[in-house]
């Protein structure tokens, strides 16, 4: 199922070959099957109106994925990473954490100034200058300081690279013992194993 | 099917009576971050590579949310107008970290804050990403924070899962290491006296459960005994303090160790899976009457005046405010050293 044919579902246009190739659930088929017949002798008017079960959800299919960014799904932020460290037992210094990429993606976030200036003099600058450019991003100036505020191209840049890009899959390494903390759909595991704590 | 309804309504209500706390949380351990929470070599498999957890916030704890995550997260959504109003009063851009979030009903409830939520149940914390929260599979009693980065901390009925006073102990130290100095951190426990006296009757004390077990008539569960005996082991040893307390065989007058079940409605059971696996791994029972798959939580819960002796016990940081609220310790910390 692609998006175009997601996109009219339902709508008694789409052909019945096509809607029932889609099905993969012989439930499903049967199911799509009354409700063409229903379609066909005009009790209905649309072929998939009396569906029991409900449609594919976007996430199965690959192209839809692509979709759910805009749909407001959160992967591992920069924010987040900035404020992670590895906690093993004789670490000195977990913080920060390096990141090996697999997936990243960009989501479109609301820019919120006020916002954006209280996390400024949070962030350590530097390890999000690392991170960012290890997504891929390489806008970010080497320092920055709060004079750099009052511009509006740094602010976005800042934005950008704090909110919008994500990781998705791939780890978060421990910058002394080099352990790796898997991240997968956007969610870092940060256990510890036994002889770690 | 209108019984089945009928019989599904009273379990609800069932579970809303034994569970009057909106959220509790704080579960499971180390395995791939993974939406499926079927197998059943899950419980071995995870637990064996796990950090010195006790078995019995493993098994009782941990194994459980993960097996009813999605019923109990369809059942967590009232908010506490304390925590609300404590989350509400967070200055703009402030960074809040949910140790033991759950199903995530915090995270983002002040929208001009950044808040991170973890939990040990990898289950649990699925759903919170699948609402789009910001979120990672974590220990409460380990936080894999900075220190002294983040604006404020919070742990809502996180710490009554702990099995050790040391542990508890350990949590606290750790909301406290990770805020900044002059955070705040709010800690919300079970209370022992419960506004509604008779949902103690409905949970079974840890002392009778195992006196029963070990010489009440029947076969004893061996696995079952020999976990709570590890679990008491260690509580002895590690609360010198308040050994009397924390000690399950003690009086039952006193005890503070309860199992509180959770039923799952058979209906519930299809869709999340596990349940066949833990029925027969012995972490839950059925109820046909019920028609619902017990499990059992292991909780501590605390008496008057226990949350305040507890976090005196870390340094760092002072109370500047407590109260109990409906059946709930509850206590705000401000961190005073940097």
């Amino acid at each position: 199922m692609d998006l175009k044919e997601e996109g009219r579902w339902g709508e008694p246009k789409g052909s019945s070959v096509s809607i029932l190739a889609r099905l993969e659930g012989t439930e499903e088929r049967s199911c799509c099957l009354f409700n063409i017949f229903l379609y066909l002798v005009g009790l209905s008017t649309s072929p998939s109106a009396f569906c029991l079960r409900r449609r594919p959800t976007p996430s199965q299919t690959p192209i839809a994925a692509a979709v759910q960014l805009h749909r407001g799904v959160v992967r591992m932020r920069l924010l987040t990473h900035n404020m992670l460290s590895s906690n093993i037992k004789g670490v000195t210094n977990g913080f920060p954490l390096l990141i090996e990429a697999v997936k990243v993606v960009e989501k479109e976030v609301d820019f919120n100034e006020d916002f954006l200036k209280n996390m400024f003099v949070k962030v350590e600058w530097k390890a999000l200058v690392e991170a960012s450019r290890t997504l891929g991003y390489t806008e970010l100036p080497e320092s920055a300081e709060a004079s750099m505020l009052d511009s509006d191209e740094f602010l976005r840049k800042f934005h950008h690279a704090l909110l919008e890009l994500h990781l998705e899959d791939g780890a978060l390494v421990c910058p002394e013992t080099g352990r790796k903390f898997p991240v997968s759909k956007g969610i870092p595991n940060m256990l510890l194993h036994e002889d770690e704590v | 099917m209108i019984f089945a309804l009928r019989r599904f309504r009273r379990l609800r209500g069932l579970c809303t009576m034994t569970e009057q706390v909106p959220k509790d949380s704080i579960s499971h351990e180390d395995f791939p971050v993974l939406p499926q929470i079927t197998t059943k070599n899950r419980y071995t498999s995870s637990l064996s590579k796990v950090q010195a957890t006790p078995e019995i916030e493993k098994k009782y704890v941990h194994s459980v949310y993960d097996a009813i995550a999605p019923h109990f997260s369809s059942t967590r959504y009232a908010k506490w107008p304390k925590v609300q109003t404590f989350l509400n009063t967070l200055p703009t851009g402030s960074l809040v970290l949910d140790a033991g979030c759950g199903n995530g009903k915090y995270l983002g409830l002040n929208p001009n804050c950044y808040f991170i939520g973890c939990d040990i149940s990898a289950p649990l914390i699925n759903i919170c990403a699948d609402k789009g929260q910001e979120v990672l599979v974590a220990d409460a009693v380990n936080l894999p924070y900075r220190t002294s980065y983040s604006d404020a901390a919070i742990s809502i009925a996180v710490l009554h899962h702990l099995s050790t006073a040391s542990r508890r102990k350990e949590a606290v130290a750790e909301l406290i290491r990770v805020v900044k100095k002059g955070g705040l951190v709010l800690i919300t426990v079970w209370a022992r006296e419960q506004e509604d006296k008779s949902l103690i009757t409905k949970w079974t004390p840890l002392s009778s459960k195992y006196s029963e077990e070990w010489i009440g008539s029947g076969s004893p569960k061996t696995r079952r005994s020999s976990f709570s005996l590890e679990s008491i082991q260690e509580t002895e040893e590690n609360v010198s303090g308040e050994v009397l307390k924390d000690f399950p065989f003690a009086d039952e007058k006193i005890t503070q160790e309860y199992f509180v079940p959770w039923h799952l409605p058979y209906h519930r059971v299809e869709v999340s899976g596990a349940s066949a696996n833990a029925v027969e791994d012995g972490l839950a029972r059925k109820d046909d009457k019920k028609g619902a798959v017990v499990y059992d939580r292991y909780y501590h819960v605390f008496s008057e005046g226990e949350l305040e002796r507890l976090v005196s016990g870390v340094d760092g940081a002072v109370v500047v405010d407590k109260f109990y609220d409906k059946s709930n310790w509850c206590i705000i910390l401000e961190k005073t050293s940097s």
